[in-house]
């Protein structure tokens, strides 16, 4: 068996990562100097364990420093571990990095590698030369992906001009020019509106499904949990605390939703449901979380617009470190 | 006054909070000045006088437009950034506030690479010439005065904005301009460029009469320099003036969408 | 050969990238008739002073002009590079770079002569017809605009690692604006961007040979006012070898910069 056919598209062990920083302190002239300082370590890996099979679609989540974008990074080849074994299509990364580069893609929601004061379409044509693609074969490549993520109409206005959905979307297409085996997401959805995050959803999705890319993304949202991956790995601390279904994790510690009411009445007393509770009644609002386990969320809010006169509603995960919190009660339990 | 110092010292504090920057920009711009000192030491060694002046003559001048730049430009940075203030209607902030606006403006920054010219200047002095206490006094006086100079021709410039709209790239390039032109010694121009320089560019009343004063005083140079410098400055609140009630009566609202 | 293709190709994005900006470019570059005009007054009064039209440490006062519309062309034809590698760093933009099979130096190096040959074209144009205007056509021969052209990119290059080598820098330490003034400033003055190194006094200019400076800027500026087949080969050889001696620097410099970013994070 060649690498190239591996079965697992990415597989780690024991993955774990220090970092040293240098902290100035003491006098005056001591903070001036650049060469001075005391050096301080911070493990942002603590030994990660990962397979990913070739196709699956995983979504990598976990609070801000938790560790998410060191393991993209050393996954792609740019930084070492200081412990631990990593390989992705057959390769090590670090070791690797170049050969590895032409077979994976990826996108930093935070930097773009468009050119902003050219139209995207001259973007696609420095990376066909980069990732030294066919002629023909980038022509059609261009035209499918085009059609796929519909950006036809703004492929040649410069990219400036381009909301943030219309620019991650020439983003995502742009590091799908050269047919990449793995593609790296990290935080592709920062910064968009809902219906900018679900578009680009669904093309992440139809990437995975369509062109058989292994999808590997990280988010710091608990929305992208549910609708993104089928499978979900949540990292907290440099750990990985959770590792399964989706549906597993909406079993076992999404089961909580919050409904954000706001009434034409003011309420006096809410009559009991059952897996309801109230967070906060004040005035107009009304705030309540369910449990979905034990009561449907569709029911509960059927029920409500049954009793009072809704004047705006919302429905809304609980933020991650809440997650988080129940997958580690559900450990002690 | 108080308020002028106060601001001052605010600025100035909350720019030495980073002090590791701020001593890196100050010594930083100190050797980008010793550069082009030592390019006159060099042109000196080989050629000792220029129209009349000499190495230390020079190094006078180095010594006063910097301290002027120093002034106007670290001390009251905003100066820099008038034209592009009006162009994105930024002056509303500045006139809600109760004190004088141009004042308040030209006190909004503190720039720390400028103060390097600033504290340039008096160490060159002190190094490289020979100096006497009436000296010095003239020394400061002088710059002091070409520091108004050179403000009341910034704060002009940039009031353009007020009547062409958009003018950052004219403002600008008058600006730097009259800079370049203040660091060679204007005894190398002749004829109209002269009349120019004591008028639209008026690089003269910074970089040649101070000097003259140091080298050897005569009243007439002061009171010329004095009154150039009370004149720029009541021209420039004039046209800033006439700038802001234009300004204030909406007419720039197309301006700042 | 396929990394000579991505190289041009990143150098023909750059060029696309700025041309809707000519104007721009052309507006700023206006100010170096104001920086002419002066040094064409300065040079003249010092020329009279000497008594006269000969010629001072080599230059007549026209070529002495011409001369100073190189250095100028050479040096205003830059991008600050220092601080587009520098903000990379800092960014951490270092890494997407990594993850394209195309060297990061060599990217830069790609950005900065399709800019730089942009601007120098547009320098040479305004800066040739304010001297051609104030003092006159120099000598020059078409036969020597190829080597000449040829000289450019060699002194742009050897600029460009010079700056990238302050720029990774930022590698170790928080800002680096200070070297990047000494280092810069003395380029600029020992390299003869003001006037001729030929005008130092005598120790200095014994120095100066010794140091690379001169072949960043006096050599080739000087080789554009009195262009000689015997000096142009002199020269090339000699900046070849400064090129590699500074890519080397600047390959080491990257490497273990790259390992630092790897143990302090990014």
């Amino acid at each position: 068996m060649t690498a190239a056919q591996a079965p697992l598209a990415i597989s780690v062990r024991g993955l774990t990562k220090e970092f040293s920083r240098v902290k100035k302190t003491g006098s005056f002239l001591k903070r001036m100097s650049p060469f001075s300082g005391v050096v301080e370590n911070f493990v942002a890996l603590k030994g990660i364990d990962l397979d990913v099979a070739r196709g699956e679609s995983l979504a990598f989540i976990g609070p801000n420093g938790a560790g998410k974008s060191t393991t993209i990074k050393i996954l792609t080849g740019i930084l070492h571990p200081t412990m631990g074994e990593a390989s992705v299509l057959g390769l090590t990364p670090w070791k690797d990095r170049e050969r590895l580069a032409y077979r994976i893609g990826s996108v930093f929601g935070q930097k773009s590698q468009l050119w902003l004061h050219l139209p995207a379409s001259d973007t696609f044509e420095l990376l066909s030369r980069v990732y030294e693609l066919d002629r023909a074969r980038y022509h059609a490549r261009r035209k499918q992906l085009i059609e796929l993520f519909e950006i036809g109409d703004y492929a040649d206005v410069p990219v400036r001009k381009l909301s943030l959905g219309q620019r991650m979307r020439c983003e995502i297409a742009a590091s799908l020019l050269h047919e990449p085996e793995v593609l790296f997401l990290d935080e592709p959805t920062i910064g968009l509106d809902p219906v900018a995050k679900a578009s680009i959803r669904d093309l992440i999705r139809s990437a995975n499904r369509e062109a058989g890319v292994t999808v590997f993304l990280t988010s710091h949202d608990a929305g992208d949990i549910e609708q993104l991956c089928r499978r979900t790995v949540i990292v907290n601390q440099g750990q990985i605390v959770f590792d399964g279904s989706t549906n597993a994790l909406r079993r076992d510690a999404l089961t909580k939703k919050e409904i954000d009411l706001k009434l034409s009445t003011a309420i006096e007393s809410f009559e009991p449901m059952t897996g309801v509770e109230v967070v906060k009644a004040k005035g107009y609002g009304l705030k309540l979380s369910v449990d979905t386990k034990t009561t449907g969320i569709d029911r509960v809010v059927g029920e409500l617009l049954r009793r009072y006169e809704v004047e705006d509603i919302a429905i809304v995960s609980p933020p991650l470190e809440e997650i988080i919190a129940t997958i580690y009660r559900g450990g002690n339990r | 006054m108080r308020y002028i110092l106060a601001a001052l010292r605010t600025n100035l504090l909350s720019a030495f909070e980073y002090r590791t920057s701020f001593l890196r920009q100050v010594f930083g711009m100190m050797i980008n000045d010793s550069l082009w000192v030592s390019f006159w030491v060099l042109y000196f060694e080989r050629f000792p006088v220029l129209n009349g002046w000499t190495r230390d003559d020079l190094l006078v001048l180095w010594a006063i437009i910097t301290f002027s730049f120093g002034i106007a430009f670290g001390l009251f940075a905003q100066a820099l950034r008038l034209s592009e203030l009006i162009t994105q209607g930024q002056l509303d902030y500045y006139l809600a506030l109760p004190k004088n606006v141009l004042l308040q403006i030209l006190l909004g920054q503190v720039r720390p690479s400028n103060l390097g010219d600033l504290f340039f200047g008096p160490i060159l002095l002190a190094i490289f010439v020979p100096m006497t206490w009436a000296k010095w006094g003239l020394f400061l006086l002088g710059g002091t005065l070409g520091a108004v100079v050179y403000l009341a021709f910034f704060v002009m410039a940039g009031s353009l904005a007020f009547f062409l709209g958009s003018s950052e790239g004219i403002a600008s390039g008058i600006g730097n301009a009259l800079i370049h032109f203040s660091t060679y010694p204007t005894r190398i121009f002749d004829g109209w460029t002269r009349v120019l320089l004591f008028t639209l560019i008026p690089a003269g009343f910074i970089a040649e009469i101070p000097v003259e004063l140091v080298r050897s005083f005569e009243f007439r140079d002061l009171a010329l320099l004095i009154v150039a410098a009370i004149g720029f400055s009541m021209l420039a609140v004039v046209v800033f003036n006439r700038g802001l009630a234009r300004y204030e009566s909406g007419n720039l609202m197309s301006l700042r969408s | 050969m396929t990394e000579a293709i991505k190289l041009y190709e990143v150098a023909r994005i750059t060029l696309r990238s700025r041309w809707r900006y000519l104007w721009d470019m052309l507006g700023s570059t206006l100010f170096l008739g104001v920086v002419l005009f002066v040094f064409v007054k300065l040079w003249t009064v010092t020329y009279g002073a000497a008594g006269g039209t000969g010629a001072i440490a080599g230059f007549t006062l026209t070529q002495m002009i011409w001369y100073l519309v190189a250095t100028e062309t050479i040096i205003m034809s830059m991008i600050p590079i220092h601080r587009s590698i520098e903000r990379e760093i800092k960014d951490g933009d270092v890494a997407i770079r990594l993850n394209k099979p195309l060297s990061f130096l060599g990217y830069h190096w790609s950005v900065f002569i399709g800019e730089g040959m942009l601007k120098g074209l547009i320098l040479v144009l305004v800066g040739g017809v304010v001297a051609f205007l104030m003092v006159g056509p120099t000598e020059f021969s078409f036969l020597s605009a190829l080597p000449l052209m040829l000289t450019f990119v060699l002194t742009a290059t050897a600029n460009f690692f010079f700056g990238a080598l302050i720029g990774l820098l930022a590698f170790w330490t928080e800002d680096i604006t200070g070297f990047y003034f000494i280092f810069d400033r003395l380029k600029w003055l020992l390299g003869g961007f003001l006037m001729p190194i030929t005008l130092f006094p005598e120790w200095l200019q014994r120095i100066v040979e010794w140091l690379p400076f001169p072949l960043m800027i006096y050599r080739p500026a000087e080789l554009a006012v009195s262009f000689e087949f015997s000096k142009w080969f002199e020269l090339t050889w000699k900046q070849l070898l400064l090129v590699a001696g500074l890519w080397l620097v600047a390959q080491v410099l990257y490497r273990s910069g790259v390992r630092r970013l790897d143990v302090n994070g990014g």
